[in-house]
């Protein structure tokens, strides 16, 4: 039946290729983003600790004694290991490269039960608090890239942040650690910490929580029995160290539940993948709509066939079983054509990525689990589209098909109400859709005109760190310093200056503030985000000091501790007044308030105005800072020139993250790049797909009519009489799923609302816009076949008498 | 249209008219120097055997077809040259049509259905209201109003369809085997029905191959090969069946 009807079985293939092979592509990703398994042994049993402030986020870190209580005074965990990441330094020649690195713990490889392709893996004697010696295990792609697959790597030394450090072994191929989403090309153990770890850490300060923990659960013990031994322990831990240790609530959960991602982009990703999942599944019911409607036409041309196959005995559900197998069939040949959508999909979506601060690996491909699910996929749109076309086919009224009479009402009220709430639903999620469109699109746009605080034109920055080469505090500034100083020169740079921390990047760090005479409420949250900068920096990033003065050189560690707030920190605690003068403790240690910086956008360019602050360089080191440089003109063309300056002063300090501000800013505009590329493209396959329902349905509707059309012409019925008939048919049709669509898509908007940029998920125009369209695009599909109408002549449509 | 009431008496007239149909290369002559006038108030059946031409006469007096020669005034006018829309203007005012299979819209009730023609043409909807009344009681199925078609009988519903031609207040009505799908007690009852119509002042013109419904009209033209080749006239008006 399919061969014989080419043109039906290509439209019908292409639609479902279209739905399906999008859905491919988007579980593909969701797969590689959230669902695949780690390379750990039995990674079910794994599971993550986390911490969770009240006021925080959910997925809060430990510190190490917190974690070495929860080692030795648990019995659920046959293993717990603690590890961080860090950039890392590697150097041999005259370059250094940065790679994402892992400080763990010596166990870490042992309870994940990950053993060594080559080598070995960490000794428990190699752990912190001895000093074994500096030893590592790079990943199977490091020995690949950088070794060229030497065997005799193994034990050889490498320099790692400045010092030779001994590789013991390579991991498996495939393993990337517990966040399988990063590319981790060298893991370090914590007694290398001290070298490892740029922003510096205190072991043993149970204040400073850096840790991430996975443990593996004892055969038998269940997550929740886990959770709660660990809350014992913690509560007693809060009482043990009320000074420097808060009372939190600590949970176990699966890692399988939060892989690959780190914990808490885990779910803004979960959130994303969801909605896609649901766009392009409205997008698939549409295809099948479109795929249900058509058979049901079939079904009616073929309702003679079926009534002499029920006539000469033929079983019902033997007849559904064959119009289901046809289904199905077809499904499956859209299925297969979907790969290749699938694929395209997937180059267009790793197109769309932008380079990001941290190596980030998507898997994205056509592996088992995926094509497993497209088969899943294809075999119940096969189902799901044919089940009521074939129950409705079967049931006809054997009489009068036998002898093909009645045709003025051959289709039967119920066929007839089930195209029309099929065309319904499909007018109606193709509203949704371009409603969603409009709103992304919209919020796209936003984004890409929302000011962030500061001006990306001819803005460069590049990260260095001085620690890891193993520079001390001195050795740091007088780097720093000399850098900056020759940057400055160099033709081209109007300004230069550096700071900790790049506004809208991947890291945030936070630290509690007191405001003397402000008492916080119970459970306020009083730690807020915040930069080290030096001089000149709001200058060169152009962020205005709305109030007082940025930092000068002469704010070093010997005079007044001072401090830069920012407008919405300044209106929290100091409403209405100016706070310039004012005092401001941060880390216990009262600091002056000197400026008033405009509020900016710090993690995200959705976020509400947020309170921040700034503390001089000068006043606390870091070894790690990025050099933003203020150009004249094209960013990119001081870049060899700041390299080269540089390598004068140290050639094994490598930098790192070197991009043009406005290419950062892609980044942060990223959620909406895909949010708007996505529903755009989707929003439009589905108006696609639905001029082709519209079409469809109205042309055998026509069809059907051909009869009524040639009588009401017999009657006096003029071209125009005719054309308005066929076109009101079609908005009438439309209009109930027009409105069904407003209704679903204001249900709806709550939930995408956290994804837009200043963009109101119920806006109006938005709606009616998209209303508009739909309209508009009805008419365009009706026409043809109201064109047709107007061409029935009627005396053919009578002569059957 | 002229609506203005002249005194000819004729009110169609038919002049050399010949119909040829071209399928595949071969003409099919369907009608051949048909010369034929109707006159106000006139009763005239067409009768013949199938494929004598009966129904492509009625479909181009009925201004469904065109001649592929020949003249074919209504009311002294020329139609035979008009336009698609003009055409279906002409039917829409001057011609109400009864056929054979009914033809009522499923989806339409009795009163939409009767309403149709008139809402062609713009007409005000409580005149429309008022005329499909009138046109509803003059067949006596007023009290059917609300019903589908499908709720109807065979009978029921050819008056219903009577009255949809008549509700324009037609200049003529066109009939095309009005009895053909109906059993002889409702063919009689309706074929009563347009002969009270006619005494009431309608011009009717009805194909019948049926020798029983022929007598009903006042004159009979005979057809056979696309030609005239008689024409009667009834002896007695009055006449009726006694089937």
């Amino acid at each position: 039946m399919l061969a014989r009807t080419p043109g039906f079985t290509a439209v019908a293939g292409i639609s479902l290729a279209l739905g399906i092979g999008a859905n491919t592509a988007i579980f593909s990703l969701t797969y590689a983003v959230l669902m695949r398994p780690l390379e750990v042994d039995d990674p079910d049993r794994l599971a993550v600790v986390f911490s969770r402030h009240e006021g925080a986020g959910p997925y809060g870190t430990s510190s190490y004694p917190d974690y070495r209580d929860f080692r030795d005074q648990t019995d659920v965990f046959s293993g717990l290991a603690a590890h961080t990441v860090a950039p890392v330094s590697l150097s041999g020649g005259d370059s250094a490269q940065v790679v994402l690195g892992k400080v763990v713990t010596a166990n870490y490889f042992s309870v994940l039960g990950v053993d060594a392709a080559r080598g070995r893996m960490f000794l428990p004697e190699e752990g912190y608090p001895s000093r074994a010696g500096d030893v590592c295990v790079i990943s199977d792609g490091l020995w690949k890239r950088r070794f060229g697959v030497d065997p005799a790597v193994v034990g050889r030394n490498l320099v790692v942040n400045g010092s030779p450090t001994t590789v013991v072994g390579i991991t498996p191929e495939g393993f990337r650690g517990t966040w399988a989403a990063l590319e981790i090309d060298i893991w370090t153990p914590m007694s290398m910490v001290e070298r490892m770890v740029p922003f510096g850490v205190d072991m043993e300060r149970r204040g400073n929580e850096w840790l991430a923990i996975v443990g593996r659960l004892k055969p038998g013990v269940m997550l929740s029995q886990a959770s709660t031994r660990l809350q014992v322990i913690s509560n007693r831990l809060a009482e043990e160290h009320p000074s420097n240790r808060n009372k939190r609530s600590v949970v176990a959960g699966f890692h399988q539940d939060r892989v690959p991602l780190v914990s808490g982009a885990a779910d803004a990703a979960r959130g994303v993948l969801v909605m896609l999942l649901a766009v392009v599944g409205f997008v698939l019911l549409i295809a099948c709509t479109n795929v249900a409607n058509t058979l049901l036409a079939r079904g009616v041309a073929r309702r003679r066939e079926i009534a002499v196959r029920l006539a000469i005995g033929a079983g019902r559900g033997k007849i559904v079983r064959q119009l289901l197998t046809e289904s199905v069939l077809l499904a499956l040949l859209g299925g297969a054509a979907g790969l290749v959508v699938a694929r395209w999909a997937m180059d267009g979506l790793l197109a769309l990525m932008p380079t990001l601060l941290v190596p980030v690996r998507l898997e994205m491909g056509l592996d088992v689990p995926v094509l497993l699910f497209t088969l899943a996929v294809s075999v119940v749109t096969g189902v799901v589209f044919g089940l009521f076309p074939a129950l409705q086919a079967t049931r006809p009224e054997l009489i009068p098909a036998l002898k093909d009479a009645g045709a003025l009402a051959a289709v039967s009220g119920s066929r007839s109400r089930l195209r029309h709430a099929l065309l319904t639903a499909q007018v109606a999620l193709s509203l949704v859709l371009l409603i969603g469109a409009g709103l992304f699109l919209k919020s796209l746009w936003n984004a890409s005109t929302i000011d962030p605080g500061f001006n990306p034109q001819g803005l460069l920055r590049a990260g260095i760190s001085v620690g890891l080469q193993g520079y001390d505090e001195s050795e740091g500034r007088r780097f720093h310093q000399a850098l900056l100083e020759k940057v400055r020169v160099i033709p081209g740079v109007r300004s230069a200056a550096w700071g900790a921390q790049v506004p809208l990047g991947p890291m945030a760090r936070s630290r509690s503030i007191s405001v003397p005479g402000y008492e916080p409420r119970e459970g306020e949250f009083m730690s807020f985000g915040f930069n080290g900068v030096g001089p000149g920096y709001f200058e060169t990033i152009g962020t205005p000091i709305l109030f007082g003065r940025g930092f000068l050189r002469s704010d070093t560690a010997d005079s007044e501790n001072v401090v830069i707030v920012n407008e919405a920190l300044a209106q929290r605690f100091w409403p209405g007044r100016n706070p310039v003068g004012n005092a401001m403790g941060v880390g216990g240690v009262e600091h002056r308030i000197i400026g008033v910086a405009k509020t900016g956008k710090y993690r995200t360019l959705g976020e509400d105005p947020t309170p921040y602050y700034f503390l001089p360089l000068d006043q606390h080191y870091e070894p790690l800072l990025y050099l933003h440089v203020r150009t004249a003109g094209n960013a990119s063309s001081v870049v060899a020139a700041m390299l080269a300056e540089m390598r004068t002063l140290d050639p094994h300090i490598p930098a790192f993250d070197v991009q043009t501000m406005s290419d950062h800013l892609r980044y942060a505009r990223f959620p909406a790049t895909l949010a708007g590329a996505m529903f755009g493209v989707f929003g439009a396959l589905a108006l696609v797909l639905s001029v082709v329902g519209i079409y469809g349905v109205i042309s055998y509707w026509v069809n059907q009519r051909t009869r009524e059309i040639g009588i009401r012409t017999a009657l006096g019925a003029a071209r125009g009489d005719v054309i308005r008939m066929v076109l009101r048919r079609g908005l009438v049709l439309t209009c109930g799923g027009i409105v069904c669509g407003l209704l679903a898509a204001a249900a709806l908007s709550r939930l995408v609302a956290r994804f837009l940029y200043e963009a109101d998920p119920l806006n109006a125009e938005m709606f009616l816009g998209a209303s508009l369209v739909l309209v508009l695009v009805t008419l365009a599909a009706c026409y043809v076949p109201a064109r047709r109408a107007t061409k029935v002549d009627p005396m053919t449509a009578l002569r059957y008498e | 249209m002229n609506e203005s009431v002249t005194n000819d008496p004729t009110l169609i007239r038919l002049h050399n008219v010949k119909k040829v149909f071209l399928a595949e290369e071969v003409e099919t002559h369907a009608l051949s120097n048909i010369n034929m006038e109707i006159r106000r108030g006139e009763y005239v059946a067409i009768s013949g055997p199938s494929g004598g031409g009966k129904s492509t006469l009625l479909s181009i007096l009925g201004l469904l077809d065109t001649p592929s020669e020949g003249e074919h005034f209504l009311k002294d006018e020329p139609v035979e040259n008009l336009s698609a829309s003009q055409r279906a203007r002409v039917r829409n005012r001057e011609i109400g049509f009864i056929f054979q299979a009914f033809n009522l819209i499923g989806d339409l009730n009795v009163y939409e259905n009767v309403e149709l023609p008139l809402t062609y043409r713009g007409m005000p909807s409580k005149e429309r209201k008022e005329r499909v009344k009138n046109a509803l009681e003059q067949v006596e199925m007023a009290h059917r109003m609300k019903h589908y078609p499908s709720q109807l009988s065979g009978g029921q519903q050819q008056r219903v369809a009577v009255a949809r031609a008549l509700v324009g207040d037609p200049a003529i009505l066109l009939a095309d085997e009005p009895t053909g799908n109906l059993d002889s007690k409702n063919g009689e009852a309706v074929m009563d029905l347009m002969r009270e119509l006619h005494q009431n002042g309608a011009t009717i013109c009805m194909v019948t191959h049926d020798p029983r419904y022929e007598k009903y009209a006042e004159r009979t033209v005979h057809l056979f090969d696309g030609r005239i080749v008689d024409e009667s006239e009834a002896p007695d008006l009055n006449l009726t069946t006694d089937g």
